[in-house]
C-alpha cells in the first residue's frame, strides 16, 4: 500500500499535467441534494495535533552508551520534523513517515549533556580534571565506560566519584548543558507548524522501583534560562519535584507539566497511597499532585500500564505489551499502584476519603525513545536503543545483549493533543486540561463528549465537535450531576489513514459502589461489521487477516470509523465513576515478525504473539456525585 | 595563552603519543617497500555491501557482485578498503580492546574523531549558502499541493445509488452556482475533512485511494463544480480552489534550513577530505586483480 503511494507520487511528479475538465450531465431536473443545516462554527473547533513528549538524545547519559549509535538532539528534532536525518548505528538515511506536531526533548536531568560534551572535546567541562580522566577512559575503554562512571559511578575511584560529584553535578556543568537544551529547543520551535516544547526527566527511581517524570513548561528559552531542571539527586519524592514548581513558577512565571511514566516499572510504587514519609495523602497533598500531574504515559516502549489481566480478570484486553517488572528486568507482582486504571480507581476512593483526588489523570502514550528519534511503525521499528536496530541484533543467535531489547517491544506510544493552535502555551494548556489522549502508535483520530443531552442521531452529526462542547464537556472533564439522568458518551473515532481499520470502540468504567469497594466494567459500544453481540456483553473477534508468512494484512475486515451515542445502562447517581474510552484496530503484524521474516526465522518458535491490535486510550470523563 | 590551552587539548596529547608511538613502531618495524596494503577480497566485499544494506541476503549479494562493472567494483573496493584502513588506524590507537563489537564500532568512532578535529570551526557566509542552495535545487522540491472542498456521497449509505446521486448533486451545484464555501450544506457527511488546504498526494491517497487521488491532480483549478470522483468512501463532486504544481521554494523562504544542511555538508566535507587524506597512506588492491 505505502509502496504504491510512493509510486504513484513519482509517477505524478514526472508526468506532465493533462487536464481533464468534466463537465457536468444533462440530468438538470429535481432537488436531490436538499441542504443541511451549516455548522454555526466551522471553523472554530480545536486541531488535533501528534507528538511524542518523551525523547532521548546523547545528551541523556543512558543513551550516549557507545557513544556512537544513537542520535544527538538536532538530529532527534530534525526527524520529528519531518527532515531525513543520518541514523548513526548504521549511517543510513531515515526518515518519519509523517512529521510530528510538536516534540518534548526530555534527556535526563541527571549527568545533562556531559558524556556529550566530553565526547565532543567541550572545553567549558575538560576544565575539569574529572572530565579530563573521562575522556581518557572514553578513548581507552570506549563510550560504556563512560556510560557507567555517569550512572553510577562504579568504575572510578574515591577521589573521582568525589570529584565526579562535586564538579560534573556543578550548577556551572548543568547551566551549560541545560542552555544546550534550551537553544536546541528555540532552534527547531516553530510556532504554528511545530512546537519544541523545553523539558527534561526526572529520574527518581528508588531500589530501582522507577517512579520517572517527564517534565515540560510553557515558557520559551528566555525565562527556562532563568532556572535549572530539578534533578533525582537533589529529591527524595514527588512531593520535592512539585514544591520546586511551586517555588520556580512564584520565581520566574514558568509553569509546569509533569507525566509519570512507565508505572509499570514500579513494583506499587507510582501509585501508592503514602507520601515520601509514608503517610497518607491529606487534601493539601491530593491538590498538590492532581495540579502538577495532568497527564500519565500509559504506553510506550518499555510496555503498557493500562492494567494486567491479575488486575483486570474481565478485560479481554488487559494483556496488552506487558512489561511487569523492575527497571532491571527482575519479574515482580503486578500490583495495582502500578497500573493507570487502578490509579484512576484509587483516585475515585481518596475523593471519597479525604475531599480530592490525587490521581485525575488525563491520559497520553509516548516513546521514551533512546536513539533520538521517535520512531513508531511496527514495519520500521528503530528499538529503545540504537545498539539492536538490526534484525540480527534482536532475534537469534547473534541477538544483542542489551538490558532493552526491542523484540520485547513494540513501536508504541503517541500523544493527540485537542488543541486550539500549535504553539507552547496552546499545548500545555491542553495537557492541562487533559483533553488529550494516547495511542499505542498510530494516529486515529478520537473524540469525546460527556453529557446528558445528546440524541442518538447525534454521532453522525456535522457538527460534531461544535455540538459537543455547547451540551457536554470533552475527554478529561468532570460531569456534574444532571437530576439522576445517567451520562451519554457521545464517541467518534477514524482510523488513521495510514494504518489499520477499526474493531470496535469501548468504554472503561470505573466506580465506588455502596460498600465502599472499586468496581471496573468494560462496555463494548460500536463495532465493525455486522457481529451480534452476547449476552455477557462481548463480541466475536474481529478476525485476522495478518499473513505470516508475509507479514501482510488488508483492510478487508473492520470499519474505517466507528460513532456512537452510548448512555450508561448501569447508572447510579451516588457513585463516584469515571469513563474512558478504548478504541481497538484489527490485529497487524508485530515488528518483531518482520525481523523473524528477513532472518528466516520461523515466527512460531518466538514466544511472543507475532500480531498486535494497536489501541487508543482516551482521558477519562469523570463523574462526581 | 593560546599555545598553552592548546597544549592542555586531550586531542593534542594524544596525536602527539600516536606520532611518536608511530616513530618509533617505524624505526622497529620498517614498512614493505610497497607502503602499507590492504588486500580486499570477495568475502570481504560481500560482507561490506551486507553491512552497509542492512540486508542479510548472501546469494543476493554474490550474484550483485559478479555482475558488478568494473568501476561499480573499483568504488565498493575503495569503499571496504576505507572502513579497513579506519579500523586499522583505530586499532592503532587503541579503542579496539574494552568492546566485543569491535570493528564497527572502532570505525565509526575514529570516524568521529575525524570529523570532530575538523568540524569544529566551520563557518559559512551567506554566499556559501546560496551557492548551496543553487547546487542543491532537487533537494528542496516540493510535490503538487491541491486546496479543494467537497460534497460527499456515500457508498455505505446510498450503496449504487451514490454516483447517481453524485451526477445530480454536481447539475444542481453547477446550475444553481453555489458557492464553493457552501459545500458542507450538501451530501453526506465525510469520515475526514471537508475542506483540505495545500494537501500533499500523500495525505490525499491515504484518505480517499491512490485512484481519486490520480484523477483529482489532473483536474484544473476554478469557479466550477467538478468531477464526481470516485474514491474508497463514495463519490465526491469537487470544489478545486487551487493547485500548486511541484516547486522548488524560492531561497528566502527557506534560508535556515538550507544554512542547516550546508554546513552539515561542509562538516562532512572536510571530514570526507581528512579521510582523503589519511587514505593517501594506503595502497589499495584488490585482490582479484584491480588496482
Amino acid at each position: 500500500m505505502k509502496k504504491a503511494v510512493l509510486l504513484l507520487t513519482a509517477s505524478l511528479a514526472l508526468g506532465a499535467c493533462d487536464p481533464v475538465t468534466v463537465a457536468p450531465t444533462a440530468n438538470t431536473q429535481g432537488g436531490t441534494i436538499a441542504a443541511v443545516d451549516q455548522p454555526a462554527m466551522p471553523q472554530g473547533d480545536r486541531v488535533l495535533l501528534w507528538g511524542d513528549t518523551h525523547v532521548h538524545s546523547i545528551n541523556s547519559i543512558d543513551a550516549f552508551s557507545s557513544g556512537t549509535a544513537n542520535a544527538d538532539i538536532d538530529s532527534a528534532y530534525r526527524f520529528a520534523r519531518g527532515m531525513p536525518v543520518i541514523f548513526p548505528r548504521t549511517g543510513q538515511r531515515v526518515q518519519i513517515d509523517r512529521p510530528l506536531d510538536f516534540l518534548v526533548m526530555a534527556d535526563h536531568a541527571v549527568g545533562l549533556a556531559i558524556s556529550s560534551r566530553i565526547a565532543a572535546e567541550d572545553p567549558s567541562i575538560l576544565k575539569y580534571p574529572i572530565a579530563q580522566r573521562l575522556r581518557e577512559m572514553l578513548l581507552n575503554d570506549g563510550g560504556r565506560a563512560l556510560t557507567t562512571a555517569a550512572m553510577g559511578q562504579s568504575n572510578l575511584t574515591d577521589e573521582e566519584r568525589e570529584a565526579f560529584l562535586r564538579d560534573l553535578r556543578s550548577d556551572d556543568v548543568m547551566g551549560t548543558s541545560w542552555q544546550g537544551q534550551i537553544d536546541a529547543a528555540e532552534r527547531h520551535n516553530r510556532p504554528g507548524e511545530f512546537t519544541a516544547l523545553i523539558g527534561w526527566e526526572w529520574t527518581f527511581a528508588p531500589n530501582l522501583r522507577n517512579m520517572h517524570r517527564v517534565v515540560f513548561t510553557n515558557v520559551d528559552g528566555d525565562v527556562a534560562s532563568q532556572f535549572l531542571p530539578l534533578a533525582n539527586y537533589l529529591t527524595d519524592g514527588p512531593e520535592d519535584l512539585y514544591n520546586y514548581f511551586e517555588q520556580t513558577r512564584a520565581r520566574t512565571g514558568a509553569d509546569f507539566v509533569a507525566i509519570p511514566h512507565n508505572s509499570n516499572l514500579s513494583e506499587g510504587r507510582m501509585f501508592e497511597l503514602t507520601d515520601k514519609n509514608g503517610n497518607p495523602f491529606d487534601a493539601a497533598y491530593a491538590e498538590l499532585r492532581a495540579a502538577w500531574e495532568p497527564a500519565v504515559e500509559i504506553t510506550q516502549y518499555k510496555g503498557s500500564s493500562e492494567t494486567h489481566p491479575a488486575l483486570s480478570p474481565n478485560d479481554e484486553f488487559a494483556d496488552f505489551e506487558l512489561r511487569n517488572m523492575l527497571l532491571t528486568g527482575v519479574p515482580t507482582d503486578p500490583l495495582g499502584g502500578s497500573y493507570v486504571r487502578s490509579a484512576l480507581l484509587r483516585g475515585l476512593a481518596e475523593e471519597a476519603r479525604i475531599g480530592v483526588n490525587p490521581f485525575q489523570y488525563g491520559i497520553v502514550g509516548a516513546s521514551d525513545s533512546h536513539t533520538g528519534f521517535s520512531s513508531q511503525l511496527e514495519d520500521n521499528f528503530f528499538g529503545k536503543l540504537g545498539e539492536d536496530y538490526l534484525p540480527a541484533d534482536r532475534l537469534g543467535e547473534s541477538a544483542a545483549s542489551i538490558i532493552f531489547p526491542a523484540a520485547q517491544m513494540s513501536a508504541a506510544g503517541l500523544a493527540g493533543v485537542w488543541a486550539d493552535h500549535n504553539d507552547r502555551q496552546s499545548i500545555f494548556d491542553a495537557f492541562r486540561r487533559k483533553e488529550v489522549y494516547g495511542t499505542s502508535g498510530p494516529r486515529m483520530r478520537v473524540r469525546l463528549f460527556a453529557g446528558y443531552g445528546f440524541a442518538a442521531g447525534d454521532a453522525d452529526r456535522r457538527d460534531f465537535a461544535d455540538h459537543g462542547y455547547r451540551i457536554g464537556v470533552p475527554m478529561g472533564g468532570t460531569l456534574a450531576p444532571g437530576n439522576g439522568r445517567a451520562p451519554q458518551l457521545a464517541i467518534r473515532a477514524v482510523m488513521d489513514p495510514e494504518a489499520a481499520n477499526l474493531d470496535r470502540i469501548q468504554v472503561v468504567k470505573g466506580w465506588i459502589d455502596d460498600n465502599g469497594e472499586s468496581q471496573e466494567k468494560i462496555f463494548n459500544v460500536a463495532w465493525s461489521g455486522d457481529r451480534a453481540m452476547r449476552s455477557d456483553g462481548s463480541l466475536p473477534e474481529v478476525g485476522n487477516t495478518v499473513d505470516l508468512n508475509t507479514a501482510r494484512y488488508s483492510n478487508t475486515i473492520g470499519a474505517p470509523e466507528l460513532a456512537t451515542v452510548w448512555t450508561d445502562p448501569e447508572f447510579n447517581p451516588d457513585h463516584r465513576a469515571f469513563y474512558y474510552v478504548r478504541v481497538l484496530e484489527i490485529p497487524t503484524p508485530r515488528h518483531h515478525l518482520f525481523d523473524a521474516l528477513a532472518l528466516g526465522i520461523d515466527p512460531a518458535t518466538i514466544d511472543i504473539t507475532p500480531t498486535i491490535q494497536e489501541r487508543a486510550w482516551s482521558s477519562p470523563v469523570w463523574y462526581t456525585p | 595563552m593560546k599555545l598553552r590551552s592548546w597544549l592542555r587539548e586531550p586531542l593534542v596529547h594524544f596525536l602527539a603519543a600516536g606520532a611518536a608511538l608511530f616513530l618509533v613502531a617505524g624505526w622497529i618495524w620498517p614498512a614493505p617497500e610497497a607502503g602499507r596494503v590492504i588486500t580486499v577480497d570477495d568475502a570481504q566485499l560481500l560482507e561490506h555491501l551486507q553491512a552497509r544494506a542492512q540486508l542479510y541476503d548472501e546469494e543476493g549479494f554474490a550474484e550483485l557482485l559478479a555482475n558488478m562493472s568494473e568501476e561499480e567494483r573499483a568504488q565498493l573496493v575503495r569503499d571496504a578498503a576505507v572502513s579497513e584502513a579506519l579500523y586499522r588506524e583505530g586499532q592503532a590507537l587503541g579503542l579496539a580492546e574494552a568492546d566485543p563489537l569491535v570493528k564497527q564500532r572502532v570505525i565509526q568512532q575514529m570516524r568521529l574523531l575525524l570529523m570532530e578535529e575538523q568540524a569544529s570551526d566551520v563557518e559559512l557566509s551567506e554566499a556559501d549558502v546560496r551557492s548551496f542552495y543553487d547546487a542543491n535545487q532537487a533537494r528542496y522540491a516540493e510535490g503538487a499541493r491541491v486546496s479543494f472542498t467537497h460534497v460527499f456521497f456515500s457508498k455505505d449509505r446510498r450503496g449504487d445509488a451514490a454516483e447517481g446521486a453524485a451526477l445530480d448533486a454536481l447539475a444542481e451545484l453547477q446550475r444553481d452556482a453555489v458557492p464553493f464555501a457552501e459545500a458542507g450544506r450538501h451530501g453526506d457527511r465525510f469520515l475526514y475533512q471537508l475542506n483540505y488546504a495545500e494537501a500533499a498526494m500523500r495525505e490525499i491517497a491515504g484518505q480517499f485511494g491512490d485512484e481519486f487521488t490520480l484523477a483529482l491532480f489532473q483536474l484544473e483549478p476554478g469557479d466550477a463544480w467538478l468531477g464526481p470522483l470516485e474514491s474508497t468512501h463514495g463519490w465526491h463532486v469537487i470544489g478545486l480552489r487551487a493547485k500548486r504544481e511541484p516547486r522548488v521554494p524560492p531561497f528566502e523562504e527557506i534560508v535556515g534550513r538550507v544554512a542547516e544542511d550546508a554546513l552539515a555538508e561542509a562538516r562532512s566535507a572536510r571530514a570526507i577530505a581528512a579521510i582523503d587524506r589519511l587514505m593517501e597512506n594506503y595502497e589499495i588492491r584488490d585482490e582479484a586483480g584491480g588496482q
